[in-house]
């Protein structure tokens, strides 16, 4: 039998190992495998085989397909607005995303003029999830690198936005809110929008304290300085959008590029730095964080429009039914994992021929991440893991 | 006024994109549908030359590969969908090949990227890309992978009934037109 | 004998258990029959004391942080979150099964120590929930490991959790979350279906399929 010389493994503990053919490996003399997930905290039910040289990565496998449901085949079996139940699902921590790029394309498909209220909900409610969904991010990356006070505060300020988006929507995590042609809902009234600017304004004086405890620690800077380094030539072939490619100073933003909704007419700024590496990600991060507070702060200002909320057509009588001319259109947002789009392709009849979804980590999460572990050592790898903002349910669908 | 001449402006800039491609590649067929989205349309065999222009005339990013099952027509229809940075346009590259035997060359060396859409794309409609070392089960479990479930032909509902063995009250096969 | 059995199913733990149950008394819960007389005491005590083993199944596991940290609190309970399969309690199956998962979520549940519980969230561990037409979710999962408490809904808000696991408290005080006593004692019937759903060897099979990639 192949011993293991690198690693100390107690012999009963091996004798188990190879009894159930599940746990260390050998390979080689000095090589074994590594089953990293799914049963992990940092991969999210996704798993990533590694072959490993002591504590050193030699080769990552990304082993995804834990979470497929085959939406897109479920898709075209059910009437247009039932899919939005369906296909939000996608993306869980942000799950208003996959509502409004399906949304997003179905109206381009019939041709609506989506009304001016519905729009500004709509912005709004994308935003929040934004900041929700940042929120998360920041709880699964300091749990990660072990500052859990930072972690507990974000999960308490996020149930703010969950709280606020029961109000408004019926749920706290999918939202089943945004559909073809306008919003479901109304607001609730104008109790709901100081709150948000209640909220909006509470996060903002938090900024700061995150700031002290984690993107200004020692501790942050230390274990992502330097890690998972990509340069703009790989990014770009590798196809990495949102804030991974904006830290390696490429400024490209769907809200800015390919701008959609109200985001024309607010002011922000798209942050980039150019380092590239795992404490870039995370700067970026924070930086689009405060341009989000400042685009709701721009929005609340703004106000809602008056007007209706869902357009107005007779077809929308009896939904089931309802039927979409022949065509296909693309449409995406930026997510806080990245560019997220959606391809509709209908033949005509009330079910979506194809709903092809592009979910962000679906390049982030496979050839990316094994390119960025290969060489990387054991404990960098949940760093790295959560720095590209993995989300395991937008490769598998 | 100063909006709309400014979209006419972007369109003739987006037209320029369109010609400069097809001067060199003059098998594609080309249009702007609207702002900031342009379309192409190529015979299969031209697929890596075709990408490999477009990578040079500033599409630097591709976002993803569709396949769409024709299933009367007997076609796959395959889009790769490009993102310019420079330009700030997103490019529908349409091709299509025949449902049976489906081939087509790999475009892994010009996108890396491409590798796993190409993965996901032979995973779930059985095309064949040919020079892809990595083709596969890969989200799917083996017994899946071979049914290659997107196909039209696949029927999920019966799938399940034989797999599963249930019998669902909400289940019923004879019902053609189903609303859930 | 034994040895050959082992070979087969390639996991042995489970097969050592069903031997000592003849027996004829619970080996795991009273080491000596003396110590009957403290169950009480025991039950209180692993009631108090719940650890949950870190699997996000599905998209259930999004409601565990907000369950752990400020605003719910878990860990009064005396419940907290544990990466290692050998340490924990109690298993939630958050959300939907896909058959690849179920292999692995099978695998951490023989890990775990006697005695386990099993908690699933939402509406697709009971009967598939919107994935009732899916072709890769797993309609009935009690068919394949023993469920103690089931938590209808999607997604089950953070308060029918809190409810769910203070029903497993209430069963465990009162003796009856007993599932993995019933994956004991009808191990056979879980086997086959498992098998019926995966084939024959499939854990060899899986732990065996990267290598090649290597």
């Amino acid at each position: 039998m192949v011993m293991v010389s690198n690693l100390e493994v107690p012999r009963e503990l091996r004798k188990e190992a190879l009894k159930h053919d599940m746990y260390l490996k050998p390979i080689s003399e000095d090589t074994y495998e590594l089953f990293f997930g799914p049963q992990h905290m940092a991969t999210e039910n996704f798993s990533i085989i590694l072959k490993m040289d002591g504590s050193r990565v030699e080769k990552a496998i990304a082993n995804p397909g834990f979470l497929h449901r085959g939406f897109e085949k479920l898709a075209e079996q059910r009437p247009y607005f039932t899919n939005i139940a369906l296909l939000l699902r996608i993306c869980v921590p942000e799950s208003d995303v996959p509502e409004n790029i399906y949304s997003m394309a179905v109206d381009e498909l019939v041709g609506w003029e989506v009304p001016e209220r519905a729009i500004w909900i709509r912005t709004v409610v994308l935003e929040m999830a934004r900041l929700a969904s940042w929120m998360f991010w920041i709880m699964g990356f300091a749990n990660e690198i072990g500052l859990y006070t930072a972690g507990s505060w974000a999960a308490a300020y996020r149930e703010r936005f969950m709280r606020l988006f029961e109000e408004l929507t019926g749920g706290r995590v999918y939202h089943i809110y945004t559909v073809p042609g306008g919003v479901r809902r109304d607001i609730p009234g104008d109790r709901w929008l100081r709150q948000l600017g209640d909220t909006v304004e509470y996060i903002k004086s938090k900024l700061k304290d995150f700031d002290e405890i984690l993107f200004d620690n020692y501790i942050t800077f230390a274990r992502t300085e330097g890690v998972g380094v990509m340069d703009r030539k790989f990014a770009l072939d590798h196809a990495v959008t949102g804030p991974n490619l904006r830290a390696v100073g490429v400024p490209y933003d769907v809200r800015k590029d390919d701008p959609y909704y109200l985001y024309p007419e607010l002011d922000f700024e798209v942050p980039i730095l150019n380092e590239g590496d795992s404490l870039a990600r995370v700067l970026v991060r924070r930086y689009e964080m405060e341009q989000d507070l400042y685009i709701l702060e721009q929005l609340l200002e703004m106000g809602p429009p008056g007007g209706p909320y869902m357009v107005q057509d007779k077809r929308l009588k009896s939904l089931p039914r309802f039927k979409v001319p022949a065509g296909s259109a693309w449409a995406h947002v930026e997510s806080t994992k990245g560019d997220f789009g959606a391809y509709v392709v209908s033949d005509g009849t009330h079910k979506p021929y194809r709903v092809h979804i592009r979910g962000p980590s679906q390049s982030h999460g496979i050839t990316v991440l094994e390119e960025l572990l290969r060489g990387a050592r054991l404990a960098d790898v949940p760093v790295i893991l959560k720095t590209l903002d993995n989300c395991p349910p937008d490769i598998d669908r | 006024m100063e909006e709309g001449n400014r979209e006419e402006v972007a369109e003739v800039a987006l037209n320029d994109v369109v010609d400069a491609v097809i001067e060199r590649a003059p098998y594609a067929q080309g249009k702007v549908i609207r702002e900031r989205r342009v379309e192409f349309s190529i015979p299969a065999e031209k697929l890596r030359d075709f990408l490999r222009v477009m990578k040079e005339s500033g599409f630097e990013m591709l976002m993803q590969i569709t396949v769409v099952d024709w299933l009367k027509e007997g076609k796959f229809e395959l889009v790769y969908q490009m993102w310019s940075v420079t330009h700030s346009t997103h490019a529908f590259v349409r091709l299509e090949v025949q449902r049976d035997d489906a081939r087509l060359p790999t475009v892994m060396d010009i996108f890396p990227v491409a590798e796993t859409y190409e993965r996901e794309a032979h995973e779930f409609f059985g095309i064949d890309f040919e020079g892809n070392p990595r083709l596969g089960p890969f989200i799917l479990e083996p017994r899946e992978y071979e049914k290659h479930p997107f196909r039209k032909d696949f029927s999920t509902l019966s799938y399940v009934k034989e797999i599963y063995g249930e019998d669902f009250d909400r289940y019923d096969e004879s019902k053609t037109n189903y609303v859930i | 004998m034994d040895e050959m059995k082992i070979d087969e199913n390639g996991n042995g733990r489970v097969m050592e258990q069903e031997n000592e149950r003849t027996e004829g008394y619970d080996r795991l819960s009273y080491p000596l029959k003396e110590f009957k007389v403290f169950e009480p005491l025991f039950r209180w005590a692993r009631k108090k004391s719940i650890w949950i083993i870190t699997f996000c199944t599905g998209c259930g596991g999004i409601e565990m942080p907000p369950l752990m940290n400020a605003r719910y609190d878990l860990e009064r309970f005396g419940m907290m979150p544990n990466p290692s399969p050998r340490m924990a309690d109690l298993f939630l199956i958050t959300g939907y099964v896909t058959p690849k998962t179920l292999k692995r979520i099978i695998i951490t549940y023989e890990m775990m120590e006697d005695p386990k519980y099993i908690m699933s969230h939402g509406s697709c561990p009971i009967n598939g929930g919107v994935y009732w037409d899916s072709y890769n979710v797993v309609k009935q999962l009690d068919r394949y490991i023993p469920i103690d408490v089931s938590i209808a809904g999607c997604m089950p808000r953070v308060e029918a959790v809190m409810d769910g696991i203070m029903e497993i408290m209430r069963k465990v005080e009162r003796g009856e979350a007993d599932g993995w006593k019933r994956y004991r004692d009808n191990y056979e019937w879980y086997r086959r279906n498992q098998d019926e759903l995966f084939g024959k060897g499939w854990r060899k099979e899986t732990a065996r399929r990267w290598l090649k990639w290597l």
